[in-house]
């Protein structure tokens, strides 16, 4: 099935978020969409998806002209895509979710048959998740599988994938990419698949893509003919930031770059002694483990998702007890924490950027100063005689929308509709803009764009070099290694090994994990 | 053959925030469709009469009601209309403290029950104390404990829910018999009036027990502890970090948890604030206006305001107007009972009707409707 997307505009709030964009898809091709945050993708493969309406423009399947009232009528079709955000129901099953409004069920069947199907198609793809368990209980990486499953299922022939690779391990990416390449390249054609990719990762793309399109500022830049072509017309990491960037000039960074890390204080800001955490299914994440934080670093851990991670971080920041209270310590800057709530954790300058920022960092259906405002509404900053005054909180917002570049629909609008690499900026933003002890950070980048990425990075790095003691969880060992001080390897619940900056390797963290 | 159809789309696809001339258009046409429709309904409750005007009729002997006529307005008798404060004064405090539960989407359905416990308070104090205390310490007195009645009141479904997950719908929903049916068996009983020939309640309280009223009209101070209310809630909703703990807590109470707010903390202080306000309705009502417990003393104030509440989206001087218009309503309802002889139930029906036909209108205003007409030919 071929694809044509022709003189697609859509605009919300009278601003432009689609204008005049022209996009094809081949069949049996897996195509890469990149651009900024905010550049226009997921809204251009919403529409492809049936989920918003052109305000102008076709779309075509194989020639004919095809209206989409609903994602429904989409998936009729063929097309089928997995958003930035997921859909999964999260009180039922993974088996319950991938068979969802399927059609071709018995009338009565027990979870055993559900499962059973659901195990077998799963094994039948190689992506592995467990179909018993409950969707709130998986990781995002897992939920993500999950949702291509169910789009599998379903017999989707055209897959589009909203970064899927920001939430998943190298491992996971590498057999994600292989299953791509195999519902691809299968078949005689008419029954092989095409994927749109959407992602900020150049070297995945460069990796996998057969085409790539570049978007910018809502408008389609260019699209790289094909695989041989984009090689060789240079579709380089380089070049593609470079389409991607057009003109802009890069965010204001400081000069911490070149002050390498040899030097990492000898003194711990955190010193995590024997805790044990229980997760969402009751059973031990974190068993009795051991940590310490220098004050000045960046600890790096890696990891498998669903090891514990979100678990322990949980447990620093007071929002997960900790099982045994009374032999473990959690120790801020020579101060024990354990007893403390989650509000006297943050007057004391801890800061925790979770993983699943909508349901845990911000506040969608209010607009974005409200999501600015969640944790520092009762401090100075933004009072007033007691009263928040509209005019502080103004010019926070406005400071950390200028500092960040946040694009987006504007004041009014609900924070839910900015997107998503733009909602993580704010976020981010929010968290950094203080003087923090200890920075909890997991994926702090994930969706982000390349500069903001950097910008990021460096904006940790500056911390550091004040003095901040920073944890910065990601399943990317790439961005780990170039970030980290130190390296700790995390694995069912407990610290495997803590690796030094000369000692980094791939291959021995890889091991470990 | 050649067969042609017409199939229309029709698409819904959110749009920005509406602009306040559309936001009124829309809410002045809900108010109009309610009335068409109320009309209808008349005429069909009331359809053994012939005259096709009748329904209007019906509509204007409503107004009247409730506005007075010009014969009225040019001997400066504002009688009707000042009717239409009085019962608005309990009808705005009670959809006051509703919103302050529903900011932090906790759905206390027991405004009634509150406001009968603050009227059972109100009334306790007046029958021990109006010959003891000079009329300032006793109104405070009164007020205070209705408010501390209607708190416990409140408190109920929220403890429930804080600590065993209950329902607080049903809890509040059940509450308000309990409270209410209690309170009529204390004014039949124990609180009845020896001397008063059978009639079902207590004695009338010396004048020492009453609030003030505004010339030879029923209209009480009540007015202002109304619209300092409304006025208190509006700064707190805006202003106050107590406000903003409630508005993010029932948008994405995760997110105001992890962010340091304590959930069960608030649920218990909106619903002490909320079933407080309500109850002090009960006070103002009592002290205001009836000066004595007495039997039917609920008559859905305290439902109404939650429809109030929700149309005027909690902002406090939304309801301060949504609530002018259903006393209108109210006020014009029993008007109707009397001169059209209709159910004076046509009053709830208006409501209901305004209620869905703004919630309607809202959907218009924040959905485009775009409708497609294509053609589709099927070849055979
Ligand atoms: N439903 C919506 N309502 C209002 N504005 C929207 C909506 N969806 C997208 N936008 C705006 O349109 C622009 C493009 O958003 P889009 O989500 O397509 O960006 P993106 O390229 O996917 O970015 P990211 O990499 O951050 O996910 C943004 O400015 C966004 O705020
Ligand atoms: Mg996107």
């Amino acid at each position: 099935m071929k694809v044509s997307l022709k003189n697609i505009s859509k605009s919300f709030y009278g601003n432009w978020a689609n204008k005049d964009v022209n996009f094809d898809l081949y069949r049996g091709e897996i195509h890469a969409l990149l651009g900024e945050n905010g550049a226009g993708k997921s809204t251009l493969m919403n529409i492809l998806a049936g989920l918003y309406h052109p305000d102008k423009g076709n779309i075509f399947l194989d020639g004919r002209e095809v209206k989409f009232n609903s994602p429904a009528d989409a998936l009729d079709a063929g097309i089928g895509m997995v958003h930035q955000h997921f859909s999964l129901v999260k009180n039922l099953t993974v088996a319950q979710n991938v068979l969802l409004g399927t059609k071709g069920l018995k009338n009565f069947f027990s979870h055993r048959d559900l499962e059973q199907i659901v195990s077998e198609f799963s094994n039948q793809c190689k992506i592995n998740v467990d179909p018993t368990k409950k969707v709130w209980q998986l990781s995002v990486g897992e939920q993500e599988k999950v949702e291509i499953l169910k789009l599998l299922y379903r017999k989707t022939k055209i897959l589009i994938l909203d970064e899927p690779t920001a939430v998943l391990t190298p491992l996971e990416i590498e057999e994600l990419f292989q299953t791509l390449e195999r519902l691809v390249r299968q078949g005689d054609g008419s029954s092989s698949v095409s994927v749109v990719l959407i992602t900020h990762k150049m070297k995945e793309v460069i990796r996998i893509a057969d085409r790539i399109s570049v978007m910018r500022r809502g408008e389609m830049i260019q699209t790289l003919k094909s695989r041989e072509n984009a090689v060789s017309e240079g579709a380089s990491e380089v070049k593609l930031a470079e389409l991607m960037m057009g003109e802009e000039k890069e965010m204001e960074v400081c000069e911490c770059d070149n002050i390498e890390s040899e030097k990492i204080a000898e003194e711990s800001i955190l010193e995590i002694q024997n805790i044990s955490v229980r997760n969402d299914r009751k059973l031990m994440a974190v068993k009795e483990l051991n940590l310490n934080l220098f004050a000045g670093e960046i600890l790096g851990i890696a990891g498998v998702a669903g090891n514990g991670q979100v678990e322990l971080l949980e447990a620093i920041a007071g929002i997960r007890d900790v099982e045994n209270k009374n032999e473990s310590k959690i120790i801020l800057d020579k101060r024990e924490i354990s007893k403390l709530t989650i509000k006297e954790r943050i007057k004391i300058g801890l800061r925790y950027i979770p993983a699943d920022r909508h349901r845990d960092a911000m506040v969608g259906t209010l607009p974005l100063k409200d999501s600015v405002m969640l944790k520092d509404y009762d401090t100075n900053e933004m009072l007033v005689a007691g009263f928040l005054s509209d005019e502080k909180t103004t010019k926070i917002c406005k400071k950390i929308i200028d500092d960040f570049k946040v694009i987006g629909p504007g004041e009014g609008v609900p924070f839910g509709l900015y997107s998503g690499g733009n909602q993580q900026k704010v976020v981010m933003g929010r968290e950094l803009r203080l003087n923090p002890k200890i920075i909890l950070a997991h994926s702090p980048t994930r969706g982000l764009d390349l500069m903001t990425t950097s910008f990021i990075h460096q904006l940790l790095k500056k911390k550091r070099i004040e003095g901040v003691g920073i944890i910065f969880i990601s399943e990317d060992i790439d961005e780990l290694m170039k970030i980290s001080d130190r390296i700790a390897v995390m694995s069912a619940g407990v610290i495997k090994g803590i690796l030094k900056r000369d000692e980094f390797d791939r291959v021995k963290i890889g091991l470990l994990m | 053959m050649n067969f042609q159809f017409l199939n229309t789309d029709i698409n819904f696809e959110k749009r920005g925030n509406p602009s306040a001339f559309t936001s009124i258009l829309i809410t002045l046409l809900a108010i109009f469709f309610s009335l068409i429709f109320a009309a209808i309904i008349i005429k069909v409750s009331g359809g053994k009469e012939a005259d096709p005007m009748a329904p209007l009729a019906a509509l204007s002997a409503m107004f009247e009601g409730s506005f007075g006529n010009l014969e009225q307005w040019r001997n400066l008798d504002f009688y009707n209309i000042s009717e239409v404060v009085v019962k608005m004064i309990p009808l705005t405090i009670c959809a006051l403290g509703v919103s302050v539960a529903y900011k932090m989407s906790f759905w206390n359905i027991g405004a009634e029950g509150q406001f009968v416990a603050g009227a059972l308070a109100t009334s306790l104090v007046a029958l021990h104390f109006d010959s003891v205390l000079g009329k300032i310490p006793l109104l405070l007195l009164m007020m205070m404990l209705s408010f501390i009645f209607g708190a416990i009141v409140g408190l109920i479904p929220a403890i429930l829910k804080v600590k065993r997950g209950v329902n607080e719908v049903v809890v509040s929903l059940m509450l308000n018999y309990i409270v209410i049916l209690f309170t009529e068996y204390l004014a039949f009983g124990p609180l009845r009036d020896p001397r008063g020939l059978g009639f079902p309640g207590t004695r009338e309280f010396s004048e020492n027990a009453f609030l003030p009223v505004f010339g030879i009209s029923r209209v009480h101070y009540g007015i202002f502890l109304m619209i300092f209310l409304s006025i208190l809630l509006w700064i707190i909703f805006k202003y106050s970090k107590w406000g903003f703990e409630l508005k993010v807590l029932g948008e994405n109470p995760r997110a105001g948890y992890c962010s340091g707010m304590n959930i069960s903390k608030n649920i218990l202080l909106a619903m002490i604030i909320s079933g407080g306000i309500s109850a002090l309705a009960g006070f103002t009502e009592i002290a205001g206006l009836s000066h004595r417990l007495q039997k039917g003393l609920a008559v859905g104030y305290g439902y109404s305001a939650i429809i109030v509440a929700w149309i005027s989206r909690l902002n406090p001087f939304k309801i301060l107007l949504w609530s002018f218009i259903f006393s209108v309503i109210i006020a014009g309802g029993d008007q109707l009972q009397i001169t059209a002889k209709l159910p004076k139930a046509i009053a709830l029906v208006i409501q209901g009707t305004i209620l869905l036909f703004v919630l309607a209108g809202d959907f218009f205003v924040s959905y485009k409707v775009k409708v497609r007409l294509r053609k589709i030919e099927l070849k055979s």
